[in-house]
């Protein structure tokens, strides 16, 4: 029933923005004011699958030392739905993406619970590196993630520092080692969206009706518009060029063959539209200059002519200028 | 009540044979280790914790394990830190073994704290699997005064937790280094080959550059200096050419890039010429001297085809020689005329040691020598008190070797070890509008 696929890997980007958020903490060293010692403090996702996890952390099977510290893990611990931010779930949202309008509902408002830990060796590196976070979160700190990649969608994500927890287990016999670890949770405030859909432009508008009234025979008429393109769109003029430079108002263009022209045809070349009139020979034609709300523009020799096609208006995309090509049929 | 008289519970004789039985013991049945003691030189004195911790010193001495079939602890864990190895050792040593081999040299010493005896907190070489074990208790009461007193210590150990501590036994010790956390990598391949070009004159001006060599690991703009003897010939390099293509304008646009450390970081309209088809106009750019990409830019013409804005959208890598030079000024009067190209930094020269301090030229910090090689030119070093720049001149406190630095990646991890720190920054560039910063990450 559900069925329509889709996968926009939201949660998976909030994993990345938090985590991108403690990975430049750094702990000093310092005696007498001097700081002898800098140290970048390594984060990882917790979870870790565990055959990953021992041919990364022990490929030669043995370490020197029991591990490396300090260090910051993070991992998402739970899911919620929250109500307080509930929107009406019929509006929907629709944006352009080329060709194409797409359309996605509102998205369902969840609460991400991630929970980082710390451990150091000692106090006050911890307490060094909670210093650096704590002040940013007051309570919240807002990110701004694009969170559909189709729909090019930024939202404010909040993550919000809900508690600390610090252990420093020191107690009991000199068999177990002294452990500093600081707990902290968070909540990072997400949507999560559905699928996309597409919806493209209405390319044709068809009108039919009665003309007739009860003292006049019935006439039915059809109307029919579509849009055309005015300017060129898929650039398909390679091979035709002009063969001389021309200035911004002759009306005459040297061309390498005149056949390909139809009287009537809109042409671009460069930036101008122009409309073919006539075809004195075979090496040139004569044209109507800056169609189209275009400006008349001086041209280099060899600059290429692009012929304004049907393959160009199917070319058309919602948003851009077009003309209108109509037709009316009259049925007895 | 007084005890028996007539029973000797240890003579001094009794006591020094026993002792030499131990000993012997220890010898037949036991195996070397290196004792290594910490040298505290500064303790933190509110939360009674060591700030900074030397370990520079190692003495051999016999030791028996006790713990025969095997390591004791709970083995190795996968714990949300990574994996962390609590393996466990109780070894036996001759009390006065130590006193003879050891302690003499750590009561001359003021920053160990008890030389008479195995410290705790010092640590242990264990030869059979390459470990560092540190002591957390010293037993010196078991077994309990046979004859009237001790003889051995039994040393409860387990693996050490590093936390960058100094001395020259980790100086070089590549695996104690998780990248991109204790230390830092700093690069420059190869020594840089420094640029030539000759002049062309036309009559008594300079009109061309004719480059003869392009040189290669500028990490910036060298500059042109005319030499002759005319006057008033100027000239400026170029990393990168810029070529506006697609179409046929009336006039052709000139744009001035800027290349910094093998980027080019700025692209200056200098003439935007005129009639370019704006459909099929692109900007496209000479390929990079190194390996790299070249940059991506979006160019905004206007209705007559003028090239009015270029927003660089990819700033490209790998421009590190010298593409073209460009006439500025022709000058007049020249018969003979030379230019005279800004070289290149030396790169690394002389011979480093592992575990020397290097200081930097231009911030004065310091770090130490992990590992470096000549022949590839570069240089790795832990544990730096500054961020050094490119371009700075870094010199070996104890062996006067020098090398400037060409590139560096303070993140750059070329292993899989425990930190994801770069993982998330290179994603987090695809997902994240960072546009009114980041106040905690890599680069803001």
């Amino acid at each position: 029933m559900l069925g329509n696929y889709t996968y926009n890997k939201v949660i998976r980007k909030c994993v990345i923005g938090f985590g991108t958020l403690f990975n430049n903490i750094e702990v000093r060293k310092e005696t007498g004011g001097t700081t002898f010692q800098k140290m970048k403090v390594p984060l990882a996702y917790g979870p870790k699958q565990k055959f990953l996890a021992r041919l990364e952390g022990q490929p030669e099977l043995n370490k020197k030392v029991a591990i490396t510290l300090p260090r910051i893990s993070f991992e998402l611990s739970g899911l919620s739905y929250d109500s307080s931010r509930k929107l009406s779930p019929i509006t929907v949202d629709k944006v352009k993406d080329g060709k194409n309008v797409r359309q996605i509902y509102t998205p369902v408002p969840y609460n991400l619970d991630f929970s980082l830990s710390i451990l150091s060796k000692t106090n006050d590196e911890a307490l060094e590196i909670v210093e650096q976070i704590v002040p940013i979160f007051q309570p919240s700190y807002n990110i701004t993630i694009k969170i559909i990649d189709d729909v090019n969608e930024y939202r404010d994500i909040p993550i919000v520092l809900n508690s600390l927890n610090y252990a420093d287990e020191y107690e009991g016999n000199f068999d177990q080692r002294k452990l500093t670890t600081i707990d902290a949770t968070f909540t990072v405030k997400a949507y999560i969206f559905g699928p996309t859909s597409v919806q493209k432009p209405i390319k044709k508008a068809k009108v039919e009706y009665d003309t007739g009234s009860p003292k006049v025979p019935v006439r039915r008429a059809q109307y029919i518009v579509e849009p055309v393109a005015l300017r060129d769109k898929d650039s398909d003029g390679t091979g035709l060029t002009i063969t001389a430079s021309v200035n911004n108002k002759v009306s005459t263009l040297p061309v390498v063959d005149s056949t390909v022209f139809n009287i009537g045809d809109y042409i671009e070349i460069n930036n101008e539209v122009m409309k073919v009139k006539t075809k004195p020979n075979d090496v040139s034609i004569t044209v109507a200059r800056g169609q189209n709300a275009t400006t008349q523009a001086a041209h280099a020799s060899g600059s290429v002519i692009d012929i304004i096609t049907t393959a160009d208006t199917a070319l058309l995309e919602s948003g851009d200028d077009f003309g209108f090509n109509e037709m009316t049929s009259f049925y007895g | 009540m007084a005890r028996n008289v007539f029973f000797t519970h240890g003579t001094r004789n009794e006591q020094f044979l026993q002792q030499n039985l131990v000993e012997e013991y220890i010898k037949m049945f036991g195996m070397d280790i290196l004792y290594i003691p910490r040298q505290l030189i500064s303790k933190d004195n509110v939360f009674n914790e060591e700030i900074q911790s030397q370990f520079d010193d190692s003495y051999l001495i016999e030791a028996y394990l006790e713990n025969f079939d095997g390591f004791q602890g709970g083995g190795d864990l996968l714990t949300k830190f990574g994996i962390r190895q609590t393996d466990e050792v109780t070894l036996v040593i001759s009390q006065q073994r130590f006193s003879d081999l050891i302690s003499q040299f750590l009561l001359l010493d003021q920053d160990i704290e008890v030389g008479e005896r195995p410290q705790e907190g010092d640590l242990i070489y264990f030869p059979l699997s390459s470990n560092y074990f540190e002591i957390k208790f010293v037993e010196h009461e078991e077994p309990f005064y046979q004859l009237g007193k001790n003889y051995t210590y039994k040393l409860k150990a387990e693996l050490f937790e590093y936390s960058d501590e100094g001395g020259e036994f980790f100086a070089g010790d590549d695996e104690l280094i998780d990248t991109g956390y204790t230390v830092q990598y700093y690069y420059l391949v190869t020594p840089g080959e420094s640029a030539s070009a000759t002049p062309l004159l036309d009559g008594d001006v300079v009109s061309q550059g004719i480059i003869t060599t392009n040189g290669s690991k500028y990490n910036f703009t060298p500059t042109v200096t005319v030499t002759g003897d005319g006057t008033g010939a100027t000239a400026h390099a170029e990393m990168i050419v810029v070529n506006v293509g697609g179409s046929i304008p009336m006039s052709t646009a000139v744009l001035d890039p800027t290349v910094k450390d093998g980027k080019m970081v700025g692209l200056k309209i200098l003439n935007g010429g005129a009639g370019y088809d704006v459909s099929r106009s692109t900007i496209d750019f000479t390929d990079p001297s190194s390996s790299g990409t070249k940059p991506v830019v979006v160019p905004t013409f206007d209705s007559n085809g003028t090239l009015i804005k270029v927003e660089i959208t990819n700033e490209g890598s790998g421009y590190d020689s010298v593409e073209r030079i460009v006439i500025d000024s022709g000058g007049s009067g020249y018969t003979t005329a030379a230019f005279d190209i800004e070289s290149v930094p030396s790169g690394l020269s002389g011979s480093f040691q592992d575990g020397e301090t290097v200081t930097g030229g231009t911030t004065g910090g310091t770090a130490m020598v992990a590992d470096w090689n000549k022949s590839e030119g570069w240089l790795k070093l832990k544990s730096p008190t500054d961020d050094f720049q490119i371009g700075e001149l870094l010199v070996g406190n104890t062996s006067g070797a020098s090398i400037t630095i060409h590139s560096y990646d303070a993140m750059a991890t070329t292993d899989t070890k425990y930190s994801e720190s770069v993982t998330f920054e290179t994603l987090a560039d695809d997902i994240i509008d960072f546009s009114e910063g980041n106040p905690f990450g890599i680069g803001t």
